[in-house]
């Protein structure tokens, strides 16, 4: 599951899986905790991340929203080729940051 | 973005310096080579990304230069404009320029693109009609529901309606058309990608709302896509209602002008020869078993009208052959094929001499011991009925009937599953039908990618020579 580390109002969320249908309620109520609670600037470390499908891609544009809504933005690392085409292909990128993942 | 730290911008220049490092190697290896479209077409990924992210960071120059460097990229991929010495030596200058732009601006400067930008402009100048630069500068906004969604110079619109056939708008929803259905939004983008260009997509995010509403019901997803193919294929192919697409032109209110630009376009159509296929298409067991069913029945000559049926078996009407009742009505155009199959109310073929019919642009000759199919350059949906009926009559004829796909371009997969079904229902009268002269790699690649190997056609106990390369 999700691994969050907290500095102010900036929080990285370690998402330990593929960000699909059957993990993103449990996902979605913790990254709203976050959001409610503060947290303007959101990254979401996807290293372990290989698939997404339609639900969890909505899931992240209503984190970005969400995080937008609050001034801040939201921030994908280490995303995989992938996904980080997949993202971009569809422009999401206008709206917030991938970073690919690095090989090794 | 002002909120955005640091460290956030310090790897999105790490990123984009990598990205303009692969477009310098693609430019240098570019010039001189022949896929000029292939290259822009990379390259243009690369600064679409780093004009759509330097965007977030407020970097006006660096975005600015991307966007002209999009506008000439399109060009090239669009061959309106050739990838020669002028424009890599042009595009290799804004590339250095974005390098400095990056390092600038991200450290507080505002900095105009300069001289790089003067260079692009310079290269269009010289190098298209004014026509073409007014258009150039002149851009058209497709709109749905009055939402604006796509801004594209006119000229761009222009080049990619003659390079990749008619540009469309697509609107899928990722919950209804992707998800349940068992696709991921990946896929969905691969099978795009096999049937026309991407140009650009855009994702409605303000209908999907924030963590604190519910799990949204829909996601739109806008595709503007070109494609050789009609709207009915493209249905098919990508599993969309055909009230979920409509053509640029169309949506303009200009069919006569979109016509009439379209209208030069053949000797650049770089589609030719391309296998239609669904994305991850395979041949339908339902439906080649259907249509396998139809064939037997209509060459126990029971046809009656719209009806078929078998001595041991209740009549069969066509819409129970093929029952697909909650399909749109336009999906039923290709599911109707099979159960037509009745030469009996088959209209009559043109005769092309005493051995020879021609069924629409399908020819059947029987001036030699074996009757002959000649197949033309496309065999998609639009000659489903000649086909069927083409098929039909040489099989009552003969009990050898060789078929010639050598001059075959392309060849969709309903197509596919006529012969399939054809080639099953003979065989188990025991009748044969073979190839005859040589075949092309459209008709092998289309076989393999709806799954038939040499493996699934010995299962299937059909003749793999028919449709797949020795």
């Amino acid at each position: 599951m999700a691994e969050v580390t907290r500095q102010g109002s900036s929080a990285t969320v370690l998402i330990g899986e593929d960000v699909v249908a059957s993990m993103a309620e449990d996902l979605r109520t913790e990254l709203r905790d976050l959001v409610e609670g503060g947290v303007t600037e959101l990254t979401l470390d996807l290293i372990q991340t290989d698939m997404l499908d339609s639900i969890g891609m909505g899931l992240l544009i209503s984190a970005h929203n969400s995080v937008r809504d609050g001034g801040g933005g939201l921030r994908l690392v280490n995303v995989s080729p992938d996904i980080a085409g997949l993202l971009r292909s569809m422009r999401l990128e206008n709206h917030f940051i991938i970073e690919e993942r690095r090989d090794g | 973005m002002a909120s955005l730290n640091d460290t956030v911008l310090s790897e999105f220049i790490e990123d984009a310096r990598e990205h303009l490092a692969s477009a310098e190697s693609d430019l240098l290896e570019a010039e001189g080579g022949a896929e000029h479209a292939e290259t822009a077409s990379k390259i243009l990924d690369s600064v679409r990304y780093l004009k759509g992210a330097s965007s977030l960071f407020g970097l006006r120059g660096f975005k600015r230069l991307s966007g002209r460097m999009e506008l000439v990229l399109e060009l090239v991929r669009g061959e309106a404009l050739a990838l020669e010495k002028e424009a890599v030596d042009a595009l290799l200058a804004s590339v250095d320029r974005l390098g400095e732009l990056l390092e600038l601006e991200a450290a507080g400067d505002s900095v105009e693109p300069g001289a790089a930008e003067d260079r692009l402009e310079e290269l269009l100048v010289l190098n298209l009609p004014m026509d073409d630069l007014n258009r150039a500068a002149r851009t058209r906004t497709v709109s749905h529901h009055e939402r604006e969604l796509f801004e594209i110079a006119e000229i761009i619109l222009d080049v990619t309606e003659s390079g990749f056939g008619t540009l469309y708008l697509l609107r899928f929803d990722l919950i209804a058309d992707v998800h349940r259905k068992g696709l991921t939004p990946l896929s969905l983008i691969r099978k795009m990608s096999e049937a026309g260009q991407i140009i650009d997509c855009k994702i409605d995010i303000e209908a999907v709302g924030g963590l604190a509403d519910s799990a949204s019901r829909n996601i739109p997803l806008y595709v503007l896509f070109a494609s050789n193919l009609d709207k009915s294929a493209i249905a098919a192919t990508l599993d969309i209602a055909t009230k979920d697409l409509w053509s640029v032109q169309e949506l303009f209110g200009n069919d006569s002008g979109g016509s009439a630009r379209r209208s030069g376009s053949d000797g650049r159509n770089k589609e030719s020869g391309k296998a239609i296929l669904p994305g991850e298409g395979s041949i339908d067991v339902e439906d080649l078993d259907a249509m396998e069913k139809a064939f037997d029945l209509a060459m126990q000559g029971k046809g009656r009208g719209n009806e078929v049926s078998t001595e041991d078996e209740e009549p069969v009407s066509v819409e129970s052959v093929t029952a697909d009742t909650d399909s749109e009505p336009e999906e039923t155009v290709l599911r109707d094929i099979p159960a037509a199959a009745d030469p009996v109310s088959a209209p009559e073929p043109d005769r092309g001499g005493e051995d020879v019919e021609m069924f629409g642009k399908i020819k059947v000759d029987r001036s030699s011991p074996e009757t002959v199919i000649t197949l033309p350059a496309n065999v998609t949906v639009e000659v489903a009925v000649p086909l069927r009926d083409a098929v039909l009559s040489a099989l009552n004829r003969s009990d050898t009937v060789a078929v010639d796909m050598s001059s075959v371009e392309r060849l969709d997969i309903t197509m596919l599953q006529v012969l399939v079904a054809a080639q099953k229902s003979a065989g188990s009268r025991g009748k044969t039908i073979q190839r005859v002269g040589d075949i092309s790699g459209t008709v092998d690649r289309c076989a393999r990618m709806a799954g038939l190997d040499e493996e699934r056609m010995r299962l299937e106990e059909i003749e793999a020579g028919l449709f797949l390369k020795a």
